[in-house]
């Protein structure tokens, strides 16, 4: 495996996808999403509402590719967040095969005043590397980027 | 404006032309629609990340070439433009020692390759990440012809 995510995420993106291995990586990206929902709620706390019932499943290229149908893709969920009986935050999964990154979710942050911010979280980690390394950004304002934090995420809804 | 652009010109470009999709999805987004608006302004970020990826991988190429045609008489220059990217590779970086570096870049020849044709291989990019590495191989390029003992023409 390449010690750098641009490096591993070509070479994986050159080879032809195989059935099995297809399935373990959406496998690990789903428990990978999963995991940092787990985190946010249990940092944001019981002040919100949860709302988990919304699935996507990928239909990316490489999926097809492999031979795999709808309801062979793993659902990951979809996150919405509700703060007085509204919307406050959506956590949405994106894509799994990038170059560059392990995944990517779309964060959609719905200010009191209805304005809506958008973020990109991305997974740095190297595929199979057991550790999430989320990054942050507002690409409508800038492109640099953070280290997501869960433990001050509630700043994001403020 | 002659100057010869550098991957900090790309990078200040992308910047500013990617920002421009994500405000308007900004402003347009509604809960009600999202899926709508988001498909369609991700395709269009998409696009603009898909070319920039060819920018970035033609600045590594510009330098490969510089190395390929170092130290060669200006008539076998100009057949060397004419030739395969690989063998322009293998000439830029000859040797066992640069056979990982060589399959990182054919690598992203490849990718480029295959976005340059329109074929969607991978379903999106992090263009930040895709600088940052651009920048380690354009500066291990860089070391790796002052090691050759060449300067570039």
């Amino acid at each position: 495996m390449s010690t750098d995510i641009v490096t591993a995420t070509m070479r994986e993106s050159l080879a032809e996808p195989e059935r099995e291995a297809t399935l373990r990586r959406l496998q690990d990206w789903r428990q990978r999403v999963h995991t940092l929902y787990d985190d946010v709620q249990a940092k944001l706390g019981p002040a919100y509402h949860y709302d988990r019932t919304g699935k996507n499943r990928s239909l990316e290229s490489r999926v097809q590719r492999a031979g795999l149908t709808e309801d062979d893709v793993p659902p990951v969920d979809v996150l919405r967040i509700e703060f007085d009986g509204r919307l406050a935050a959506q956590f949405l999964p994106r894509m799994l095969w990038m170059i560059g990154g392990n995944g990517r979710l779309d964060l959609v942050v719905s200010s009191r005043d209805g304005a809506q911010r958008f973020y990109t979280l991305i997974d740095q980690s190297l595929p199979f590397s057991n550790r999430s390394v989320w990054r942050l950004t507002r690409p409508s304002d800038s492109m640099a980027s953070h280290p997501f934090c869960s433990e001050r995420f509630h700043e994001l809804l403020e | 404006m002659n100057d010869p652009l550098s991957l900090d010109d790309f990078y200040g470009a992308y910047r500013r032309t990617s920002s421009r999709i994500y405000r308007i999805l900004e402003d347009g987004y509604d809960f009600a629609v999202d899926t709508l608006i988001i498909d369609i302004l991700a395709r269009n970020a998409l696009i603009i990340d898909a070319a920039f990826f060819l920018l970035v991988f033609g600045q590594i190429e510009v330098r490969l070439n510089a190395m390929a045609e170092a130290g060669q008489p200006q008539n076998q220059r100009e057949a060397l433009r004419g030739q395969a990217f690989h063998r322009r590779l293998t000439m830029a970086l000859p040797g066992n020692a640069n056979a990982d570096l060589r399959r990182d870049i054919a690598d992203w020849s490849r990718i480029r390759n295959d976005a340059a044709r329109g074929r969607e291989l991978t379903s999106g990019y992090d263009i930040e990440a895709v600088f940052t590495q651009a920048r380690q191989l354009d500066a291990l390029l860089a070391s790796s012809l002052a090691n050759q003992g060449k300067e570039l023409t």
